[in-house]
């Protein structure tokens, strides 16, 4: 069995957060083939990948899709000199899913499995409300009503506005990038407020996980993670600085009680060695289609266990990161809960043969080959984006 | 599917008595193999599998870390040397259970193989027990190097550091500098000599003496030259020789490894995937010590089955480095198998093909060499002043 191309599938879609899908395909000269996603967060970034994709693909034609190992280090390696705890790492995420994929078909077992088997019957979920509709204090009780009643005990999200003045209805913080580091009086004391309404609305029962995304500096990080620990009783502050610095997440964890929890930027298991080794971290969120796929995410959970720390994955894409984090995370002891977009997942079920089952907020995987889901070709390619 | 009965197959092997286990399941004629050898702790390790088996007598065997989280966390009180490799034991025949029902061998299901050939090193004639030559006659002790690397090898572990105290005699320390050094002379440098310490040296200073001895020789490691379990102590004598070291026989959870990766205290970690929960822990270990950018070289003097095990575990691991085996320490070591992978050739073992693991004990064979008590050679470890020192 041989590996005849990787295809990437660039996708418009309203499922998207960030409107586009980048799902990898990797086809082999018997039929069968495999899925992988990347999906980022910039139209920029998913046509790079995609462009990467399209070279990985003709050093991997030929090859025994079965030695994927070995594959991900030919892969890796390929790329040292430009770095490969980045874009490349990323492909190969998206590949190694799809080649895990394959041996799941080719030996018709699920992917969890082959990694030793489940440890556990389903997926505890958390859920993000969308911010979109956070329009009108009702409208903010109302999207929290719907997911504490969709049986989700945990939600995420980023209470904090957007800085700096608006240019063509964009903050400069959108346009830019968040620069400065910085957090107003006044966007603070929105942030509080909105943490401490979905705190009331959902009840001390739910564990509420606060999303900085990286943008702030350490006195502001600090400020900011004891206000809402104040506001809103808050069960994890996630990413308080960027991600470059690691002093830096270690001046704030050494000033605030929330659990801290880092690692959607964290590539490969070497990125996360520091993190656990100066103890930064309570909780490790590693994305599957980032980090370097099933391979990785299964080796970055043994380093976990090994500190006692619970891994989250991490998904801010479409429906094959969430299947391929939970099928490791099925055969993980050390895992807390993994992330969804939204509560109601039916947003994916144009691109998938049978919707996810994530009722009562846990997704139940089924018992068919490989990640369990086989991607709607006809849907993907009437969406591709040329 | 279901788990119906575990039983244990003990064989002699005059050192030791391997333990070979033998998972049974409602398939007819589909069972798993797996070694649990300890040694000089035979009975008290059938007796755990024993103990063991209720957990996972009626259970799916095909749910490998669920069923070890079942045996280990069930079990209450920690599992050390004789409880862990209990449940490798087991571990072992789940995998070769699941091989066999996929058809395909145990390192398919571990991402696939990453090397083309396992590179083995031996021991002095093979593990021979009657073939060993006292270190104090260097000649001899050469002639008996040179014969085990015409047997087909390019590496080989040594272990002729003598029993040792908190100080290192200069008289041993020298001797061991020459054996050291005339070993070298005769093998060349294309055989890697490894020196196993047995955590002999009490203090670090007397390791280090050792290791200073024979670092001018270019060994690939010198292994356990303190007793395990201080993974500090460990790195500051890494810190102070010019010598890979190497340590991880006794250490069993990904917990005690951790320590070992976050002090840098070796270049080369040495699970023995009897002990260390199998292929699982093995492939956790395996994990924890990449990412510190540390080799592999798993332990191994055991039996057939340990062999197999860690074969397929070698083929499909990244940082593996070099296979420990003792394949002569007596001469039935292949006549108890009825399937038997390990092939060796050009100094490695191939990548073998069968289902599962790819080994079958023959019983019939096998009752031939029932268990014996054991001869213990560490009872000689007595220094002259009548001190108990570590074998």
């Amino acid at each position: 069995m041989k590996i005849t191309g990787v295809k990437p599938w660039l996708i418009n879609s309203p499922a998207s957060y960030w409107g586009e899908f980048l799902f990898v395909e990797v086809t082999t000269d018997d039929g069968v083939t495999g899925w992988g996603e990347i999906t980022t967060t910039t139209k920029i970034a998913n046509r790079a990948l995609t462009a990467m994709i399209n070279q990985i693909s003709h050093m991997m034609v030929g090859e025994d899709p079965a030695q994927i190992e070995r594959l991900w280090h030919k892969m890796f390696r390929s790329f040292t000199y430009m770095g490969s705890r980045g874009a490349a790492v990323e492909c190969i995420s998206a590949i190694d899913i799809a080649l895990w994929d394959i041996r799941g078909k080719v030996l018709g077992q699920p992917i969890y499995e082959i990694l030793g088997g489940a440890v556990r019957d389903e997926i505890q979920l958390y859920t993000h409300p969308d911010q979109r509709k956070f329009t009108s204090k009702e409208n903010i009780v109302a999207e929290i009503r719907d997911i504490v009643n969709s049986g989700h005990t945990a939600l995420k999200f980023d209470p904090f506005p957007h800085q700096g003045s608006i240019h063509n209805g964009k903050t400069r913080e959108q346009s830019e990038g968040y620069l400065d580091g910085s957090m107003t009086k006044k966007g603070e004391q929105e942030a509080a407020e909105l943490t401490a309404l979905i705190r009331e609305t959902a009840g001390v029962n739910i564990e509420i996980l606060i999303d900085a995304h990286g943008r702030f500096d350490v006195p502001t990080a600090i400020r900011l993670c004891r206000s809402l620990e104040e506001a809103g009783n808050i069960d994890w502050f996630e990413e308080p600085c960027p991600p470059e610095s690691i002093n830096a997440l270690r001046q704030v964890r050494e000033k605030v009680n929330a659990a801290i929890s880092w690692g959607e930027r964290g590539h490969t298991k070497w990125d996360f060695v520091p993190i656990l080794e100066n103890k930064l971290a309570d909780y490790i969120m590693p994305d599957v289609t980032w980090t370097g796929g099933i391979t990785e995410l299964k080796k970055i959970s043994a380093l976990c266990e090994a500190y006692y720390i619970p891994v989250s994955p991490h998904d801010a894409a479409g429906p094959i990161n969430v299947v391929a984090g939970a099928q490791v995370m099925m055969t993980v002891p050390n895992f807390y809960k993994l992330e969804t977009s939204e509560w109601n997942l039916s947003k994916y079920n144009d691109l998938i043969d049978v919707p996810l089952n994530n009722s009562n907020g846990s997704l139940k995987l089924n018992r068919a080959p490989g990640l369990g889901i086989e991607m709607n070709r006809a849907f993907l390619e009437a969406n591709i984006v040329n | 599917m279901k788990i119906t009965d575990i039983q244990t197959i003990v064989v002699n092997a005059v050192h030791r008595n391997w333990i070979f286990v033998k998972v049974l399941t409602d398939q007819p004629g589909l069972h798993g193999w797996g070694e649990a050898t300890l040694e000089w702790k035979t009975r008290a390790v059938t007796g755990a599998i024993e103990d063991l088996a209720p957990f996972v007598i009626g259970e799916d065997p095909c749910r490998i870390e669920h069923l070890v989280n079942k045996m280990t966390r069930f079990s209450f009180w920690p599992l050390g040397s004789i409880g862990l490799t209990a449940v490798s034991g087991i571990e072992h025949a789940l995998w070769d259970i699941k091989g066999k029902v996929l058809g395909v061998p145990v390192w398919q299901l571990l991402g696939g193989s990453v090397r083309d050939t396992v590179r083995v090193y031996t021991h002095l004639m093979r593990g021979n027990a009657a073939a060993q030559v006292p270190n104090s006659d260097i000649s001899a002790y050469c002639d008996a190097v040179q014969r085990t690397v015409e047997m087909g090898y390019d590496a080989i572990k040594l272990g002729f550091v003598p029993y040792n105290g908190y100080d290192a005699p200069l008289k041993a320390v020298r001797h061991v500098e020459t054996l050291a050094r005339a070993v070298r002379d005769r093998v060349g440098d294309d055989v890697d000599i490894m020196v196993d310490f047995h955590g002999r040296p009490d203090s670090l200073d007397a390791a280090i003496a050792y290791v200073n001895a024979i670092a001018p020789i270019k060994p690939l490691f010198c292994e356990e030259v303190i007793q395990p379990g201080d993974a500090q102590a460990m790195a500051d004598i890494a810190r102070r020789v010019q010598c890979p070291l190497a340590t991880g026989e006794r250490l069993f959870t990904p917990r005690e490894f951790a320590d070992i990766a976050e002090a840098r205290s070796v270049t080369y970690i040495q699970p023995d995937l009897a002990h260390c929960i199998g292929i699982s822990g093995g492939r956790k270990i395996a994990a924890i010590a990449e990412a510190a950018h540390m080799g592999v070289c798993p332990h191994n003097p055991m039996g057939p089955v340990a062999g197999a095990v860690a074969l397929n575990f070698d083929a499909a691991t990244t940082n593996f480095v070099i296979q420990e085996e003792a394949i002569g320490i007596v001469p039935w070591f292949e006549e108890i198998c009825s399937q038997y992978p390990l092939q060796l050739k050009d100094h490695s073992w191939m990548v073998p093909t069968a289902p599962g693991l790819g080994i079958e004990i023959d019983e019939v064979a096998a009752a031939k060499h029932p268990f014996k008590q054991e001869i213990i050679p560490a009872i000689e470890s007595i220094l002259p002043d009548g001190r108990i020192a570590n074998w």
